[in-house]
């Protein structure tokens, strides 16, 4: 009995010892992934809800939700689709949140009338044309804006996307071209209005 | 309305960013409307791509990772599993209570029932051997007897005879007494089940009287009072 007295405490503390060692290696791992995901996390945040403030603290919700669920996760390539999934939920949660909370206490600003830009470059700058093209967006079906969103990014290619979503090339494809297709009819309806003042 | 049927095409057109096919490129090359709308669309296009490049590659806040390792460091993971083991042992904890609570009376009620039940049948069978009254054996559990005595209208249906309660340490004895009993014949043991006593009114045969002598009762008195002098 006294044996087991002297023995059980170093006992749970090698076993302490173990979980911990387990626990630094798994945020290693992690952390490792970090510099490569948090870019795409916070981008992904970024273009859901169009706010720095609410996509950096979205993108940090989804990382930690992915740290703590990251021994659920069996195969370790399939990281970035996982996350992604992660991120694009909490952000649409998010800008559900706030599209109510906006309804409720204000109304929406209009946006100041310019004379209408005339090339390409002109009329992406142009902040009217942005809060039109972010409420485009919006609008969009939800699979269609995350296939737009990825495809976007820098240095992402149709087969990496398809790969992160788990979805056929020519599924891929097809989304962005309906996506876009969709985006440039609701935004010719803002051109063409605009011209016509 | 012409140039209507183009217009499918020279949006998927300006969509794709492909070449236009040489029937409709040599359309737009003479219609000013369909190069107008073209063009328009190009733009449209163009800005679309922009406006995606821009809103997905924005530069990302330095505080970012630095806030977030700090973050997972705050994640300690010994606080996590002491709250998942506290969790569980409460879980587990209430599942048992929960179980406890439900079973228990059950059982006591069953124990209790079958107990008096095993008591009332040796005391009966005994009873039987010994030719005594006959005795009512319940096979319901005691707190049966109890409802149905609690309840005035069934008085008539319920058995008044009362049960011989047998102390521990006496039954013993009557076993080897009534086995004894039975050894040497003529004992029958009646095992019957639950019997219902009906109330029934007391009926005396009729009284025959064959000879009546009346005294006086003084003449007693005064004899009785001579003997004790």
């Amino acid at each position: 009995m006294q044996e087991l007295v002297l023995i059980q405490p170093i006992r749970a503390a090698d076993e302490e010892w173990t979980r911990e060692a387990a626990y630094a290696a798994r945020r290693r791992e992690f952390e490792a992934r970090l510099a490569e995901c948090g870019p795409l996390a916070y981008r992904v945040a970024r273009g859901v809800l169009r706010n720095d403030a609410d996509a950096e603290d979205v993108a940090q919700e989804a990382l930690l939700r992915a740290y703590r669920r990251f021994d659920r996760l069996r195969d370790p390539l399939r990281f970035r689709g996982w996350l992604v999934r992660i991120v694009f939920r909490l952000a649409l949660d998010r800008a559900r949140s706030a599209r109510r909370r906006e309804l409720r206490e204000t109304e929406w600003a209009q946006p100041a009338r310019r004379a209408t830009p005339l090339n390409a470059e002109e009329l992406a700058a142009s902040s009217e044309f942005q809060a039109h093209f972010g409420r485009a967006l919006e609008e969009l079906p939800e699979k269609l804006r995350l296939v737009l969103l990825l495809a976007a990014m820098e240095g992402h290619t149709l087969e990496e996307v398809a790969a992160m979503l788990g979805l056929p090339v020519g599924t891929v494809k097809s989304r962005l071209f309906v996506g876009r297709k969709k985006l440039a009819e609701k935004l010719q309806c803002y051109v063409t209005n605009t011209k016509a003042r | 309305m012409l140039c209507d049927k183009y217009k499918g095409a020279l949006i998927d057109a300006a969509a794709s960013g492909a070449a236009l096919p040489s029937y409709i490129r040599e359309h737009v090359d003479l219609c000013v409307r369909c190069q107008g709308v073209l063009a328009a669309r190009q733009v449209v296009f163009a800005a679309v791509d922009m406006g995606l490049h821009k809103i997905s590659n924005v530069e990302l806040p330095s505080s970012f990772l630095p806030d977030l390792k700090s973050k997972l460091v705050a994640e300690t993971p010994s606080t996590r599993a002491g709250i998942h083991n506290w969790a569980f042992v409460c879980a587990a904890g209430t599942l048992v209570l929960a179980l406890a609570l439900i079973g228990l009376p059950r059982d006591q009620g069953k124990q209790i029932g079958g107990e008096s039940l095993n008591r009332t049948k040796k005391a009966r069978a005994l009873a039987n051997g010994l030719r005594l009254d006959p005795i009512h054996v319940s096979k319901a559990p005691d707190r049966i007897e109890v409802s149905k005595a609690r309840m005035p209208q069934n008085l008539s249906v319920t058995n008044h005879d009362p049960e011989v309660l047998v102390p521990r340490e006496e039954e013993e004895y009557l076993e080897g007494y009534y086995a004894k009993l039975q050894k040497r014949g003529g004992m029958n043991l009646i095992l019957a089940g639950r019997q219902e006593v009906q109330a029934k009114a007391l009926q005396i045969e009729q009284i025959e009287v064959k000879e009546l002598k009346i005294e006086s009762l003084d003449e007693q008195a005064g004899l009785q009072r001579t003997n004790t002098r």
